[in-house]
This record gives C-alpha cells, sequence and structure tokens, in this order.
C-alpha cells in the first residue's frame, strides 16, 4: 500500500472517530440533560465557590456543588483576574505561549520550500515559534518560583466564555500550576531541541516543521487546560500531526508504527472521552471546567458508584495507554525505534510524559474514592510494568528498543506514586515527569546522532565508539546517570521520594519496583560499556564527534538535567503547590 | 563553635576543584588545581582536628542547609507537617578523627597520579573523579544525617566504578566497572530502603519530639535524632514501632555496608579491581567504598546496641571475611587482587572490632588501613610500571633495583602485616583485646560461643594476613626477576621523586601512626573517639598484646622463610591446603554462583516479555490496527490525490467543521443551539 492511501485512510479514519462520538454526545447530551446551560452566561463561580460544603451522601449517583447564586461571574472577556498572581501578570501569556507555536505555523504555510535558503528560513521561523514558548515557559517557572505560593493556587489563569448555547458549557479556560509549569518547560524544550536536532531534514521540510509545530501547540495547550472540552481538543490535536511524522518521515516498517500509534492514540482519546462525558453529564451538568468538576476543598462534584468506578476505569485506561502500562505498550517501542530520532525523542519525552499529566491531573482529582479504592491493583500494574520493563530490556539489541523499554520501566514509578497517593510520592512523580522526560528524549536525540553517524543501531556492531566520540559519551553517560537516579541530577530527587512516599503506602510493590530499577540500570550501563566502551574498532575509525548542532541542542538539555538536579529545593515547593490542589481532593473527597 | 564551620570547606574545596578545573585548559593545570583543592581541604580538616582535640569535652556540633522543603500533610504513616531533607555537616571525635586522613590519602593519591597518569589520555577525567569521589568520602564523614550519607553513598558508587573502568578501552576493566556498580548497587538499594523504613517507621514520631534550640522542625533523618528515636522505640515509646523495626533497620543497614565494604557475599567484584589503575586501587582500598561501609556502621552503631543479634552477625561475618580474604590474598599472584584481597580482610576485622563493642578500635583500625594500604597500593604501582606485569611471581630484584620503592614497600607491608610497634600492629592489637573484652560501652555481648568462634578466626586472619604480607614483600624485593621475552631487568629504574614523596608520607604515618591509639595508653585513640557520652577507659590488655605479636611474628617470619627456600617440611604440609587457597582467591566461587543465578533469574528471563510482546500483544493490538487500515483504505478509495491536496482537503474539511460548531455554538445553526 502506497504511503497516500495510507495517509488518506488516516485522515479518514481520523474524522470518523473523532467526530462521530461529538455528534453522538451533542445528540445524546440533549436528552439527558435538563436545561442547565440555557443560562446565558454561566455562572460557575471558580473560586468563589463556598470551600466547605460537604458534598451530601444522599444521592447515589452525585454530590453537586450547592446552587449558589454566582457571586463573580467571569465572562467577560480578558478581566478575569481570579488569584493575586494573575492579577499581577499580563494574562495572556499562556495564550500566547500555546499558539506561538500554530503562529509561526501559520505563516511557515506561506513560505516557498525549494532552494536551500527557503528551507533555513522556514526553520528559522519554526524555531522562532518554539523559542518563544520556550521563552515564555522560562518566564513562567520563574515567575511561580518567586511567588510566595499557597496550597494548590493557579497562576496565569485566562477564562473566556467560549460555548455557552449548547447545552454543554465549554470555556477557554487555560491556567497552569506546579504540575503544569515544570512539564511546559520540558516540552517546549524538547520541541525546540527536536526542532534543531532536524535541521538537516531535507525531504518535505515545510511539512514536517508545521506538523512538529502543531504538535507543540496540541501538547502545550493540553498543559495549560483546565476545561475537559479544551483538553480533549488539544489531545485530539496531538494525533495527526504525530501520525504523519512517523508515517512520513519515519525509518523501516514505519507505516506499522504509525498506525499503532493511529489507533492506540485515538482509542486513548476515545476513552478519555468517554469519562470526560460521564463526568461531565452526570456529574458536571454540562459545565466541563477543572476548577468546577475538580474544585479542591470539597467544593467540587463526586461521582460515586458504578458510574465512578466505570469513569475511572475509563480514564486510566486512557492515561495507561498513553503512559504506556504492560498490556498495552507495544505501540510504544515500534513508535520509538522505527519513527526519526526528533519524533521519537517527542514521543519518548512529551508523549508519555504527557500520560503521566492526565493521571495527575484527571484520574485521581477526578475518582478520589474509586483510586483509593483501587489502589492495590494500579500498584500491581506498576510493579508489572518496572519488571517486564527492565526485563526486557536485557534481551534488547537495538538502542532504541532498549530505551523504549527502560523508559517503560522509569514511567512505572509515576504509575506507583499514584497508586500510593501521599504527597510526597506525588511530588516526586511531577519530577520524575520532568526528568524521565529529558533524560529520555537527551538519550533518544543521542541514539539518533549515533546511527546517523555509526550506520547501525545494533548494539553487537557498535562497540568502542567513546575513541572517536567522547562528547556523546559524556552526554550519554550524564543522562543515562539522570535516569537511574545519580545524586546532583533531576532523578534523583524524584525516584527518592516516589519511594519514599510509596513505600507506606505499598511495601512490597515499592521494594519490587526498587529491584527493577536495578535491573533497568543494569541494562542501562550495560549498553553504555557495550557501546561506547572497549577497544577502538576499524569500522568506526572515520566517525565523527558532536558538532555544533549537536551541541546546540544537547547542551540545554544537559544544563537542564543539572539544574533540575542542583536546584530541587526552589523547584518543589512550586510542584508541591500542585499536588497539594490533588492532596486536597483525595483528602477531602 | 564557628571553627567546626570550616567543615563545610572540607567538603566543598574538592567539589569546587573539580568543577574549577574545567576552566584551566590543559589538562595537567587542571589536575594541579583538583590537587590544589584537595591539599587546602587537608589543611582544613587538620585545623578541625587540632581545635577538637583541645576540646575534647564539647559536644558534637552539627550544622545544616535544608536542601528542598515543602508541607507534607498527612502521609499513610502518619501525620508529618514539612517534608524537608538537610544536608549539612556534623563535626564530633569520630568525623574530625577521620577527615584528614581522608584528605590526605586523597591527596597522596592524586600527587602520585599526576607522574603516574603524566602521559595518561584520561589525566583530567582521573583527577576530576578522585577530586569528586574525595569530596563525596569527605561529606559522607561529615554527613549528620541518613539522607545525605545516601547520596553520597551512590557517588561514591559511581566514583567507584568510574575509578574502575578508566582504562575503558580494556574490555575487562568496562565488565569489572560494570560488576561492581551492581554488587554496590545491591547495597545502594540497601540503604534507600533502610532510609524510607525508618522514615516510615519513626518521621509522625520525631515530628512530635520538641525542636532543638535554634531549630523549628526536627529533621526525620538526623543521625542524633535517630539515635533518640531508637531508644524511645526500644523503651517502647513509639506506637507501630518495636524491636522488631530496629532489627528490620539494623539489618538493612548492615547489608548495605557489607555490599560496599565487599564484605561476604559481596566479595564477587573484587577480582575486577586488577583492571584498576594503581592509584585509584589505592583510594578504593584506603578511604573509598571498603572504609565508607564501616563509616556507615559507626554512625548507627546506637541502633545495633539496641538489636544485639546484628552485632552478632555484624562480627562472625567480618571475621569469616577477614580469614577468605586473608587467604585469598595469601594465595593470588596478581599484586593487585592480592592488594584489594588483604584489604578486605582488614576491613573485617573492623567488623569485627564494631561487633564485639571495639569501637574506637574498629575506627582507629579503619586509619591505620587507610595509612598502609594506600602505601601498598601506591607501591604496586611503582613496581607494576617498571616491571611492566602485575604478577608477583614476575616480579623480583626490587630491593637492589627499586631500593626507596622496596623500602617503602616494606614498611607498607610490616603494617600490612600487624607487625609489633608498626601501626598496624596498634590496632589489631586493640582489635583483639577488644574481642577478649568482650563488652560495648553499653555492656552489650556477644554470645559466648559466637565469642570464641570470632576470637578463633580473628587469630587465623591475623596469622594469614601476616604471612601474606611478608611474602608479597619477599616475592617483590628478594631474588631476581623471572626471565621474560622482551623483558630486560636492567631496565628497571627507580620510579620518579613526584611519585615517591606522598609515598613516604604515607609511609611514615604506616610506622609511626600507631602510637597515637596503643590500647591502655592514657592519652589514646579511645579518648577522642569513641560513641556515647564518656569516653571507656580500658585497662591494657596483655593477653591481645601477646597474642597478636606472637602470630604476626610467626606468620611473617614462616613467609620470609618460605620464599627464601627453608622451612621445607612447612611446605609440604601446607602443599594440601593450596586447594583451600584457590578457593578463597576466588572468594569462595560466590561471584560465578551470583552470576549464574542473575543469569539464570534475570537474562534468561529477558526474552520472555519481549516475545510475549511479539506474540501475543502485537497480534492482538495488530489485529485491530489492521481492521482500522482497512476501514480507512475504503473510506478514501478513489482519491488518490497527492498528499498536499489531501491535506487541503482535510484542513477545508476542519474549517467547516469548526466554523459550523462555532456558529452552533453562538446560537445561529437553527435546531442544534435550540436549548436557548
Amino acid at each position: 500500500m502506497s504511503d497516500e492511501l495510507i495517509i488518506h485512510a488516516a485522515q479518514g479514519t481520523l474524522l470518523a472517530l473523532q467526530w462521530a462520538p461529538r455528534a453522538l454526545a451533542l445528540a445524546a447530551g440533549k436528552g439527558w440533560l435538563p436545561q442547565v446551560a440555557a443560562a446565558g452566561p454561566s455562572g460557575a463561580a471558580v473560586t468563589a465557590a463556598p470551600a466547605a460544603s460537604p458534598a451530601p451522601a444522599a444521592n447515589p449517583v452525585l454530590t453537586a456543588p450547592p446552587t449558589a447564586a454566582p457571586t463573580a461571574p467571569r465572562t467577560t472577556p480578558g478581566t478575569t483576574p481570579t488569584t493575586a498572581a494573575t492579577s499581577e501578570f499580563p494574562t495572556i501569556l499562556l495564550s500566547s505561549l500555546i499558539w506561538a507555536a500554530l503562529l509561526a505555523a501559520v505563516v511557515i504555510l506561506f513560505l516557498p520550500e525549494r532552494t536551500k535558503e527557503q528551507r533555513d528560513r522556514i526553520r528559522i521561523v519554526g524555531l522562532a515559534g518554539a523559542g518563544v514558548s520556550l521563552f515564555l515557559a522560562a518566564v513562567a517557572v520563574n515567575y511561580e518560583i518567586a511567588q510566595d505560593l499557597l496550597g494548590g493556587e493557579v497562576s496565569f489563569e485566562e477564562v473566556h466564555s467560549w460555548i455557552t448555547s449548547l447545552p454543554v458549557h465549554v470555556d477557554y479556560h487555560v491556567a497552569a500550576d506546579g504540575i503544569s509549569l515544570p512539564l511546559l518547560l520540558l516540552s517546549t524544550l524538547v520541541f525546540a531541541a527536536a526542532l534543531v536536532a532536524s535541521w538537516r531534514v531535507e525531504r518535505r521540510t515545510k511539512l514536517y516543521v508545521v506538523l512538529l509545530l502543531l504538535l507543540e501547540t496540541g501538547v502545550n495547550g493540553s498543559l495549560c487546560a483546565f476545561d475537559y472540552v479544551l483538553l480533549l481538543l488539544f489531545l485530539g490535536l496531538e494525533i495527526v500531526p504525530l501520525f504523519l511524522l512517523i508515517a512520513v518521515w519515519g525509518g523501516e516498517d514505519r507505516m506499522r508504527a504509525a498506525w499503532r500509534w493511529l489507533c492506540m492514540s485515538t482509542l486513548s482519546w476515545a476513552l478519555l472521552l468517554a469519562a470526560i462525558l460521564l463526568i461531565g453529564f452526570k456529574g458536571g451538568q454540562g459545565n466541563f471546567t477543572f476548577l468546577q468538576i475538580n474544585g479542591a476543598g470539597g467544593s467540587g462534584v463526586v461521582l460515586t458508584g458504578g458510574i465512578a468506578t466505570a469513569a475511572f476505569w475509563l480514564c486510566f485506561a486512557a492515561c495507561a495507554i498513553r503512559l504506556p502500562i504492560v498490556p498495552v505498550h507495544t505501540w510504544f517501542r515500534g513508535a520509538v525505534s522505527t519513527s526519526s530520532p526528533p519524533v521519537a525523542a517527542i514521543i519518548a519525552g512529551i508523549s508519555t510524559t504527557m500520560g503521566g499529566y492526565l493521571l495527575l491531573r484527571v484520574v485521581l482529582p477526578g475518582f478520589p474514592a474509586a483510586a483509593h479504592r483501587f489502589s492495590l491493583p494500579i500498584a500491581l500494574l506498576a510493579v508489572l510494568t518496572a519488571l517486564w520493563g527492565a526485563v526486557a530490556a536485557l534481551a534488547q539489541d537495538d538502542v532504541r528498543r532498549l530505551l523504549a523499554y527502560a523508559g517503560l520501566s522509569q514511567m512505572s514509578l509515576v504509575l506507583l506514586a499514584v497508586a500510593a497517593q501521599s504527597s510526597i510520592a506525588l511530588n516526586g512523580a511531577v519530577l520524575q515527569l520532568v526528568a524521565h522526560g529529558l533524560s529520555s528524549a537527551m538519550l533518544l536525540l543521542l541514539a539518533g546522532g549515533l546511527e546517523e553517524r555509526a550506520r547501525t543501531r545494533s548494539i553487537t556492531r557498535l562497540g568502542g565508539l567513546a575513541w572517536q566520540m567522547p562528547r556523546f559519551t559524556l552526554f550519554w553517560m550524564i543522562a543515562g546517570l539522570s535516569a537511574i537516579g545519580v545524586p546532583f541530577l533531576a532523578g534523583f530527587a524524584a525516584e527518592f521520594q516516589v519511594f519514599l512516599g510509596s513505600y507506606p503506602a505499598h511495601r512490597v510493590a515499592t521494594v519490587v519496583v526498587m529491584a527493577a530499577t536495578l535491573v533497568s540500570t543494569g541494562a542501562v550501563l550495560w549498553m553504555l560499556q557495550r557501546v561506547f566502551f572497549g577497544p577502538a574498532r576499524e569500522a568506526f575509525a572515520r566517525v565523527r564527534d558532536a558538532g555544533t548542532l549537536e551541541l546546540l541542542y544537547l547542551v540545554p538539555m544537559v544544563v537542564a538535567l543539572i539544574a533540575f538536579g542542583m536546584f530541587v529545593g526552589r523547584v518543589m515547593p512550586m510542584i508541591n503547590n500542585g499536588v497539594q490542589l490533588i492532596t486536597a481532593r483525595l483528602s477531602g473527597g | 563553635m564557628t571553627v567546626y564551620n570550616l567543615a563545610w570547606a572540607v567538603v566543598l574545596l574538592p567539589l569546587g576543584a573539580a568543577l574549577a578545573s574545567y576552566v584551566v585548559e590543559s589538562p595537567r593545570r587542571a589536575a594541579w588545581v583538583c590537587v590544589g583543592g584537595m591539599a587546602l581541604a587537608f589543611g582544613v580538616a587538620i585545623v578541625i582536628l587540632g581545635y577538637r582535640l583541645g576540646h575534647i569535652s564539647q559536644a558534637p556540633y552539627s550544622t545544616t542547609i535544608t536542601l528542598w522543603t515543602y508541607q507534607a500533610g498527612q502521609q499513610p504513616n502518619g501525620e508529618i507537617t514539612t517534608f524537608n531533607p538537610q544536608v549539612g555537616v556534623l563535626v564530633d571525635g569520630l568525623s574530625a578523627a577521620v577527615m584528614p586522613t581522608v584528605a590526605f590519602v586523597t591527596l597522596a593519591v592524586q600527587v602520585y597520579s599526576l607522574q603516574y597518569l603524566r602521559n595518561d589520555a584520561g589525566l583530567r577525567r582521573f583527577f576530576v573523579v578522585t577530586a569528586v569521589f574525595g569530596g563525596a568520602m569527605l561529606g559522607l564523614v561529615a554527613s549528620p544525617n541518613l539522607f545525605q550519607s545516601l547520596f553520597l553513598w551512590i557517588t561514591l558508587t559511581v566514583g567507584s566504578a568510574l575509578l574502575v573502568g578508566h582504562w575503558w578501552h580494556r574490555p575487562a576493566a568496562g565488565a569489572a566497572a560494570l560488576r561492581l556498580a551492581l554488587t554496590v548497587g545491591v547495597g545502594d538499594l540497601a540503604l534507600l530502603l533502610a532510609t524510607i523504613f525508618g522514615f516510615t517507621k519513626l518521621a509522625p514520631d520525631v515530628g512530635l519530639l520538641p525542636p532543638a534550640p535554634g531549630l523549628s522542625f526536627n529533621d526525620p533523618f538526623d543521625f542524633s535524632l535517630l539515635a533518640v528515636e531508637w531508644q524511645r522505640v526500644a523503651n517502647h515509646a513509639v506506637s507501630g514501632a518495636g524491636l522488631r523495626t530496629l532489627e528490620v533497620m539494623a539489618i538493612l543497614l548492615l547489608v548495605a555496608a557489607l555490599a560496599k565494604a565487599a564484605q561476604l557475599p559481596f566479595t564477587g567484584w573484587l577480582a575486577g579491581m586488577a583492571e584498576a589503575p594503581a592509584p585509584a586501587l589505592a583510594l578504593l582500598c584506603a578511604t573509598g567504598p571498603l572504609t565508607a561501609g564501616v563509616y556507615l556502621l559507626a554512625r548507627t552503631y546506637r541502633l545495633f546496641e539496641l538489636a544485639p543479634h546484628t552485632l552478632t552477625a555484624m562480627a562472625v561475618v567480618g571475621a569469616i571475611t577477614a580469614v577468605v580474604g586473608a587467604v585469598a590474598a595469601l594465595a593470588h599472584n596478581d599484586i593487585k587482587r592480592l592488594l584489594a584481597f588483604m584489604s578486605v580482610a582488614q576491613v573485617g576485622l573492623m567488623l569485627v572490632a564494631l561487633g564485639v563493642g571495639a569501637f574506637s578500635a574498629a575506627i582507629f583500625q579503619l586509619l591505620t588501613n587507610a595509612w598502609f594500604a594506600a602505601l601498598l597500593c601506591l607501591a604496586a604501582g611503582n613496581l607494576v610500571s617498571a616491571y611492566g606485569t602485575q604478577d608477583i611471581r614476575q616480579l623480583g630484584g626490587a630491593g637492589r633495583r627499586m631500593p626507596a620503592t622496596a623500602r617503602l614497600l616494606l614498611a607498607g607491608c610490616l603494617s600490612a602485616g600487624l607487625v609489633p610497634l608498626f601501626a598496624g600492629f596498634w590496632s589489631a592489637d586493640a582489635i583483639v583485646a577488644g574481642i577478649i573484652r568482650n563488652s560495648s560501652p553499653d555492656l552489650v555481648h556477644v554470645a559466648p560461643a559466637a565469642r570464641a568462634l570470632v576470637l578463633l578466626l580473628t587469630c587465623v586472619a591475623i596469622l594469614v594476613l601476616a604471612a601474606a604480607a611478608m611474602r608479597l614483600y619477599a616475592a617483590v624485593a628478594l631474588g631476581e626477576p623471572a626471565r621474560r621475552r622482551g623483558f630486560v631487568p636492567e631496565r628497571v629504574r627507580e620510579s620518579p621523586r613526584l611519585m615517591l614523596v606522598p609515598m613516604l608520607g604515607l609511609a611514615v604515618l604506616a610506622v609511626f601512626g600507631g602510637l597515637i591509639g596503643i590500647e591502655g595508653a592514657p592519652r589514646t585513640f579511645a579518648k577522642f573517639v569513641h560513641v556515647g557520652a564518656g569516653a571507656p577507659s580500658y585497662g591494657f590488655s596483655a593477653a591481645g598484646l601477646l597474642i597478636t605479636a606472637g602470630l604476626t611474628v610467626a606468620g611473617g617470619s614462616a613467609a620470609v622463610l618460605l620464599a627464601s627456600g627453608r622451612l621445607g617440611w612447612l611446605r609440604g604440609a601446607l602443599t594440601p591446603l593450596s586447594g583451600v587457597g584457590q578457593l578463597a582467591a576466588d572468594a569462595l566461587h560466590l561471584q560465578g554462583a551470583s552470576e549464574r543465578l542473575v543469569t539464570w533469574g534475570v537474562v534468561h528471563m529477558a526474552p520472555l516479555p519481549v516475545r510475549v510482546d511479539d506474540s501475543v500483544v502485537e497480534v492482538v493490538a495488530g489485529d485491530v490496527a489492521a481492521a482500522t487500515e482497512l476501514l480507512g483504505a475504503g473510506l478514501v478509495r478513489g482519491q488518490p490525490r497527492r498528499l498536499p491536496g489531501q491535506l487541503l482537503a482535510a484542513a477545508a474539511a476542519m474549517l467547516i467543521v469548526v466554523g459550523a460548531v462555532t456558529l452552533a455554538a453562538t446560537g445561529h445553526f437553527p435546531g442544534v443551539g435550540a436549548a436557548r
């Protein structure tokens, strides 16, 4: 089957899959619902919702928030300072961050790409868009760290009424807290690095850059979205660009991997959609705002009974596919090993991180009771994933597949923290998402550079490369050491907190996952030894070391890894501020 | 008190020098920067030691900064208000005594390496690693809490692996580094688990204690608070924790220390020490992981006193390791492996001392071992670079050809052989006296049967250690080198002065340093380094002195006489025992066994999940994918246009849909937004 046919197929499937459920939901929603959304400018008071209103447990299906008269209508566009932080800061920051990449993509659409100079211009515009996002993310993180944070505050909040006349009330509601800000920094950094790393892509450059920027928009948007429907829209925006990036620029067997990604991510998306529809219609009465549904301190809606269980597992399955967790992980190794290296870095570093983010953002606060009830199965899944990935990594001969399996084992720490649900473990999990995203993206970019130079990625055929590539070796070691939790790098504080927080809740599971990290450490170090150390080989005598281009994207990532490791004292209070939103929800109900 | 704040400088100067060395262009100058940092650290450590010696009765001084902090709130194990891991320094007799030795040995090794690795391509890397390694070790010594100990402990593992794998281009060196990392990694996990376990059990209760003056919180990792907590647990004052808690934590710490100190059953990676450069070997044997394990046990000694069974276990394991290590040292012909096993045996004696309650003797042995082990390893470096071989059967005649090295080696061998009047003798004497006394400061005893076993094994170990050390000297210094192809004995030259001077400093300590710790003397080491508030006053133990002196003289002279061809009857009597020697030399085949275990348990299992992924999961998922593919292809069949066209079409479709949604949303679409 030719590429083109497959791409048509992709579009067709995608459109069908994306719009069919939505249309169904709209149609069904009309029938289901009382006339709640008819109130025009909705008055879902975000922060004004009474903080201490224990939800009555009489209703078996849902307990709604008290329908108090809206005290602070927040529908006037642009003038909605709901926290002290936002009143001091221009509130278009997050929007600019999200849409800068898309703007660059639109500009690039009108640029020609015939000559080398024109293609360079395209890349520069693309990098400028990603760079603006990165800069804004750094500014936002820096600003947030400097704040004297109170529990569960969100910053940079923007709320605009968007869809009000449908039964479903949707806001353009973006905000950032201690969970999303470090991840925003991670994603913008990795995307900028990926753009630099793909500087030498000459085939369909324009499309490539546009797709990367579209993907970045989707990722950054879903990290900021505080409205369920908005979150779904942004998540849906990631699917097709990544499919095309794998399908067009991938390596051997790319169509299979691309299809696998398309199926699994669309499935994940649909599951999440179903869960969110359940939340929205059964619990939120058509309002899809996070703070309404997931409000801290008991102000939100609690689904109970069988519906809560069903919605919890739907949501969890959606995240499990993304994270990935063992029974549904095979798309991951294929996608990582066949796509082009920058895309693989994005998949391993960002796409999986999104799975962890959704676990923390949607699953835990959305279903505190169910999460508590099913804590043990989640811990068992974490154990299974950790062991599976670590052991399977030992058997790999392909550098990238080894990294994929080892990454599986690393991400199980996040799942363990989700099972433990203690604040220390969750803090560690957020840091682990950042640390793992950085180190695995870096390792895959390095693996790409390696196979570009050595013309193979079979570990048995590589060897002694440190002779020719001392810089590559150094970078590889730093990223690998961070991945296995060595002090002074980001990974240590993350793993320490995850284990420390998880042990009281799940003792055996924690110990087994710890043992699995030793095995995956062995796999990573063994690969390091086989690929880089040993006597020099004739075949690689003329291999070049990392040049300016590679240093340009590797050095900032190393700096970030070390910065997150050394200045963990600045980062942790910010992260904890976001985590408190979850823990308040978990303890308060 | 402010003098004690200088301990920050001791820890940070080597680390700062490691960073600063990257500013300098030439590797050799970078090396000098690292040497300078370590020299300053050594000077400051001496100042602290001097001040502390003048103020022996002062309470331990510790100061910390918060690494990170946040409100943790309710945890599954109880209420914890804030979570705030601390880093800092702790100055008491123990750390003040150990810091100067660590700094001095590292400094000596670095100065030596300036010459030894002069033409090595990895000169800069080696110095950075040694500086970080030394800094981590100093930080571990000065560590006031379990958290800092943990992360420096892991740093030390990484540093050790980098040192062993310094010549990474040799496949054996890489394999040795990997083996080290994984074996010691077990210890890292054990310490991590001990830290977490202690936190789980004790942190909620620590929060209830009144904070120390000047602090607003209690650090649940802090050693002094942990000691209080352990006592409270022993008094059944902590809910949810009992004697079993103490025992579990003690066992975890013991496993961590055993793995770090290469005691049985974790001896396997020692064979890989043959791949390390001689200066790296000196660091690893003298101040590195081997002693770090003992030091951790000394720091947490209070816990073991409350769980006395673990003390017995510690003594027995240490004694067995001492015998096995000593016999292995006697049996090995590779000089680096020989020295590694000899150091492990010495560390085993330290564990024996800790186990029977001779706390000061253990730390004293830690210091003397650091002096003579470093000296011996550096001397081995001289020999290896002059003779071009590590096999002691091919060395020989160094007494004539390399007189200075031979004399330094003799000083080291006499000290390591625990021969009377040299440093090693006094610490071994203190250990034997401790076994005879068999009473910890808190009056905990080892069971009589275990004590008899430990005494017997220790005597055997001391005898064999003396023999092994003197055999080394006799084999190297006496006689003539063996004939080999390409080896010209006349070309063997004495090493340059830059290598001999640091060795001389170590030799002075190895010969005379023991005088600070004569058991029973009035102003002795035990008065300065002790556990608990008051220094114990031990009397002079004539039995200990006589046993140690007799055993070492007998073992040492027998080895020298055997080497010079006399005592034929003894040789004949010992021949049947060579199998035992080989067994010990292979460290009881433990490495092979554990590697087979790992191979069967883990590596052979590895293809299984992959196969499941390939055959089950992939096929199921693949069918779904194929079905979707077919469906998708069917939907768009007959529109074989080019890609940009497709994209445009998709964009147009999306535009229409978005427009429709917007219209519907704003109420312009009749029928859909009819809720209005």
